[in-house]
């Protein structure tokens, strides 16, 4: 099994609607051979609408669906020759454990032993063992969930297709399945779309992320651009926490963009490369992520910190969350890692100076 | 009155109540029955004496043995046209919306809320303003559709409850179209196919409304001809004899469909 030829997969153009309601718009996405990409937004943003467009089960309303240099869109579901793993898994009720296993394999007439074999070989590799005679209803969640994993693997699709087939594992058993997922794929070397709604999940298991809006893709990267530079404010919301804070562009420098905030505070933000700087006195909105931000008692150069009150801290145990206020009234948060003792001059309605390093400010679209 | 009594007076009004229930339900099966072991010459309830003289008069009586073998194929080939006929309507209708969907699954089962006497009669006219004539193939039509809504009903409800999933992930892993449903849907709606074809079967064999025009002196139903030998003779044991053989066959029925699917799976798909 692990001597496949990876594929890649492209959807070019792709549009969906629902009546009035747009689920897919101009879609474009590449996905290398054997590469993980995640298809990451909130619920109703069009990303199991495209999976089930690669898959076949929902028929586009324009676009392209392609494997290698082959257009699939008017190949059926059932010789397209992907693998999927729905939520809920939807093993059948009826059959027991081999015999969801060996589903696809009788439905292709292979021999007696050759069916056999591999389902033998794929319940293996999900460490499935002494339950072939089980049906689904006697089975835990997350025993489910690797009968259906194997059921989609023994058939050897070119495509896995996940649709959240994660979600409704518990917390720990749901994180233990994400490494062993990740290696069983890399192992594989099978090119996957996962699509989920949890962006730890995203972060953790993805080579790159592909955020969806409103039927739109709003980002595309690896987990460390999605997290490091978001382009637009939805992206840096929905992925961790996100400081935004309103200003105007002051000049430049290089790569860096000096802001004015609260009228006195320059501070520097990092520029994502395409972008242009706005002109001179341009509104615009910078993020900062929690961590990034240094707050002190007093900095060093105090007409470049952004001056705050401390409201709250909350203690998490890995880490100290700050709560402040600047003087125009915008909140932002701070977290420190608990890996020191708890800096003196941090006590809720101490005046403190918060600056950041350059590039730990990103300018949004 | 302490709590317990309140509670244990509460379920023993419960025992009595049920028990009343199904007194009240069986209570004609088991005087029809009864009277049909008496000795007597005249048919009385609680019976004199025993004897099973009026099952052999049954039994010998030309007129119900020929109605009876007419039913019981009747019902059959009924419940195999309703096969025919309400599984592809309950796929058809059941998940694809397509323009007049609810109007076509509305008149599919309507013969439910008709009158039987009304469409009895309807299609007694139309069997002879059409020329077909009253024959057996006929009143087979007429219980096919009289039966159809039963399984069409039962099956839609299945269907509708299975999760579409189910379907897709077989055609995902390469089953065509038509190996999915054999293998996947087929079974998964047997429970409603089974309750559905039991109700078509019974709908069927017990019929008096509906047979009653279309039946002819050659394919008499049993249900027609215990009616029509109770309208022209007094009413005597052997009528009650060959409606406790009726009833028999109806409890074996029920008996052999409960071995092979057992009642709780009748109701829920896949357990």
């Amino acid at each position: 099994m692990s001597t496949r030829r990876s594929v890649e997969v492209e959807v070019r153009e792709l549009h969906k609607r629902y009546g009035a309601v747009v689920a897919i718009e101009s879609l474009n996405l590449r996905i290398g051979p054997g590469e993980l990409v995640s298809l990451l937004g909130p619920s109703g943003c069009g990303k199991t609408t495209t999976l089930r467009a690669i898959a076949g089960l929902v028929q586009p309303d324009a676009g392209e669906v392609m494997v290698g240099r082959r257009v699939l869109n008017d190949v059926p579901v059932h010789r397209r020759g992907f693998g999927l793993v729905a939520q809920n898994y939807s093993l059948f009720p009826h059959m027991n454990v081999i015999e969801n296993v060996t589903f696809g394999l009788r439905m292709r007439r292979l021999p007696r032993a050759e069916i056999a074999r591999r389902a033998r070989e794929a319940l293996a590799m999900v460490q499935l063992t002494q339950i072939e005679d089980r049906y689904p209803s006697q089975l835990s969640g997350g025993q489910q969930q690797r009968v259906a994993l194997a059921r989609c693997l023994v058939v050897e699709p070119d495509v896995l297709l996940l649709d959240e087939p994660l979600g409704a594992l518990d917390k720990k058993l749901r994180e233990a399945m994400q490494v062993e997922l990740r290696s069983l794929q890399r192992q594989i070397g099978i090119t996957t779309i996962f699509v989920t709604h949890d962006q730890v999940e995203a972060l953790t298991l993805s080579d790159r992320i592909a955020v969806m809006h409103q039927g739109r893709l709003q980002q595309v990267g690896t987990p460390q651009e999605i997290y490091e530079s978001p382009r637009n404010r939805f992206v840096a919301d929905f992925i961790g926490v996100c400081n935004f804070l309103d200003c105007r562009v002051a000049g430049r420098d290089q790569s860096t963009v000096l802001l004015r905030l609260d009228d006195h505070a320059l501070l520097p933000a990092a520029i994502p490369p395409p972008a242009s700087v706005p002109p001179e006195g341009t509104r615009v909105v910078v993020a900062v992520r929690p961590e990034k931000l240094i707050i002190e008692a007093q900095t060093a150069a105090p007409e470049r910190a952004l001056h705050a009150r401390l409201e709250n801290l909350v203690y998490v145990g890995t880490a100290v969350h700050y709560h402040l206020r600047t003087k125009t009234g915008a909140r932002l948060v701070g977290y420190r890692q608990n890996n020191a003792a708890l800096p003196p001059h941090l006590y809720p309605g101490a005046e403190v100076q918060i600056s950041w390093e350059p590039d730990a400010a990103r300018l949004l679209e | 009155m302490t709590a317990w009594m309140r509670r244990n007076g509460a379920a023993l009004l419960l025992r009595l109540y049920c028990g009343a229930v199904l007194l009240f339900l069986s209570l004609p099966i088991i005087v029809a029955v009864g009277v049909a072991f008496g000795a007597d010459r005249i048919a009385r309830f609680p019976p004199a004496g025993f004897s099973l003289r009026w099952f052999a008069a049954a039994l010998t009586e030309q007129t119900f043995v020929g109605a009876l073998y007419t039913s019981l194929q009747l019902a059959a080939l009924t419940t195999l046209g309703s096969l025919l006929l309400g599984l592809p309507a309950a796929v058809a209708l059941g998940r694809r919306a397509f323009p007049g969907r609810a109007g076509l699954e509305t008149l599919l089962l309507s013969p439910l809320t008709m009158p039987g006497v009304l469409f009895g009669i309807s299609m007694l006219f139309f069997l002879g303003a059409s020329g077909l004539g009253l024959t057996w193939w006929g009143l087979l039509a007429a219980h096919v559709v009289i039966a159809t809504p039963y399984l069409l009903r039962t099956t839609l409800a299945v269907y509708r409850g299975l999760d579409p999933g189910l379907e897709e992930a077989a055609l995902v892993l390469g089953a065509s179209p038509l190996q999915a449903f054999r293998h996947v849907t087929l079974p998964l709606l047997r429970p409603g196919l089974a309750a559905g074809g039991l109700f078509a079967f019974l709908t069927s064999f017990d019929n008096v409304p509906v047979s009653i025009f279309l039946t002819t002196a050659h394919n008499n139903t049993l249900p027609v001809t215990i009616m029509s030998y109770l309208v022209n003779q007094d009413f005597d044991a052997t009528v009650g004899a060959i409606s406790a053989i009726q009833v028999a066959i109806v409890l074996v029925l029920l008996y052999l469909l409960d071995r092979i699917y057992g009642v709780a799976r009748l109701t829920s798909p896949g357990g």
